[in-house]
């Protein structure tokens, strides 16, 4: 009897909750504003991370192709020197910004986590699942406990709204903080990703990448001059062909890399547009940049995806 | 100087890496005319090429260093990212805790019955 005793009361806790989730429900279901965009801003920023993987992946894979070009059209003056074959990009410069984009990766997707709705989902089907057992209630002592399936569904928004209030207190404690702090890494961060790309008309990436193709298309030439006397004029047509396919690659590696640099500036201001609005319902500031971000994504994606699918 | 943070690559327009870049091109730039120049003799063609060929050499060398220069930069940087992770994980942990927590109380409730129902076998 002591043991029913006990299980009362609680059951007795149980309803009170039920009773006040209602009223808890209308305002603490949905996600916050903040919590909305920053799971908008975590996707956006995951996809900037990756082409950003990808234009270091293109510098490196055309430096190799010019090595290649570059060998076959010198080969019969020069010979093949394996120490002159290696990456552009040194590899332990190269693990640090692996490093730092799995690392900007990182906190796109724990920010999402931390933003998303998967524990109130969770918490819902579980409450969902107690629900059901109440409506079945079999034990004759505790029949005055059961409840009808609309109490039932009021019960489990009650509890999933308790949830969510408890889950969105501390959310809005600890995330605004953490996007001010960490704000000023992800500028420096995204400005040293920028530089090292820069333009076709300052040092760094995008200039180099420009010039290998030129160096592409001097090794083809070159190649064509040095044999053509000995080629049929379908293998002088094939390596003709060759030279206007180059200078398109050219375009639209110079674009994808002005592309990415833009991505990463779009990151980088949609981020501080994110910090800045944390505590603001609507964020239009934070839309456009987000906006800008996205729309560069979808750019460069398709040319990115073009040259995986090359490989 | 420029006005980009402490320690952040220069956007100043006297950067002297900029200046060497902007001589570099202009000298790659002359040499690239010169070798496409099919009034000019062969042998002038093929010094205007050797020249092409080392100038770009110097802008490669140029272009790395901008990268491998970046490199201690974006370490500091990505440290800077440490603490603040530290706390978004934590604040994970907060979550998925509490979350866990309230399907816990949710879960003894369901089983209510079947906990009664021994209760009653075992004429409690």
């Amino acid at each position: 009897m002591n043991a029913r005793k006990r299980i009362v009361p609680r059951l007795l806790s149980f309803w009170a909750i039920v009773l006040f989730g209602p009223v808890i429900a209308i305002s603490g279901c949905a996600l916050s504003p903040l919590a909305t965009r920053t799971a908008a801003f975590s996707t956006a920023a995951t996809a900037t991370v990756t082409q950003t993987t990808n234009a270091y992946q293109l510098v490196n894979q055309t430096y190799a192709d010019t090595q290649m070009a570059t060998l076959v059209a010198n080969y019969d003056s020069t010979g093949f020197d394996p120490s002159k074959i290696r990456s552009f990009l040194p590899a332990k410069d190269l693990a640090v910004r692996t490093k730092v984009l799995d690392g900007l990766k990182q906190y796109a997707t724990l920010l999402a986590e931390v933003s998303g709705n998967q524990p109130i989902t969770d918490l819902e089907t579980q409450a969902k699942a107690t629900g059901d057992a109440l409506v079945k209630l079999q034990q004759e002592d505790f029949k005055s406990f059961k409840i009808d399936s609309t109490e039932k569904d009021l019960a489990v928004t009650a509890v999933a709204a308790i949830g969510g209030v408890l889950i969105e207190r501390e959310r809005a404690r600890a995330l605004p903080g953490i996007l001010d702090k960490m704000n000023k890494p992800i500028q420096n961060i995204c400005k040293i990703l920028e530089d090292d790309i820069g333009t076709t008309d300052t040092p760094g990436l995008a200039d180099a990448l420009h010039r290998d193709y030129d160096k592409q298309i001097d090794a083809q030439e070159t190649f064509i001059r040095t044999n053509a006397a000995t080629m049929s004029a379908d293998q002088k047509r094939t390596e003709i062909e060759k030279l206007p396919s180059l200078v398109q690659a050219q375009q639209k590696s110079d674009e994808a890399l002005a592309a990415t640099s833009k991505s990463l500036a779009a990151l980088a201001a949609a981020h501080s547009a994110l910090a800045a609005t944390k505590n603001q319902k609507d964020a239009p500031a934070f839309k456009l940049e987000l906006s800008e971000l996205v729309q560069n994504a979808q750019a460069i994606d398709s040319f990115y995806n073009s040259l995986s699918s090359k490989k | 100087m420029s006005s980009t943070q402490p320690g952040m690559p220069s956007s100043d327009a006297v950067d002297p890496k900029q200046a060497a870049f902007n001589a570099l091109k202009s000298v790659l730039n002359t040499a690239a005319a010169a070798m496409n120049n099919q009034d000019n003799t062969q042998e002038a063609r093929d010094v205007a090429h050797a020249l092409w060929s080392a100038t770009n050499d110097q802008l490669d060398a140029l272009d790395l260093a901008v990268f491998t220069g970046n490199t201690v930069q974006l370490q500091a940087a990505a440290d800077e990212m440490t603490p603040s992770m530290t706390q978004l994980k934590a604040l994970k942990a907060k979550i998925e805790a509490l979350g866990d927590a309230l399907k816990e109380g949710a879960a003894i409730l369901s089983g209510i019955d079947k906990i009664a129902g021994e209760f009653g076998a075992l004429g409690l």
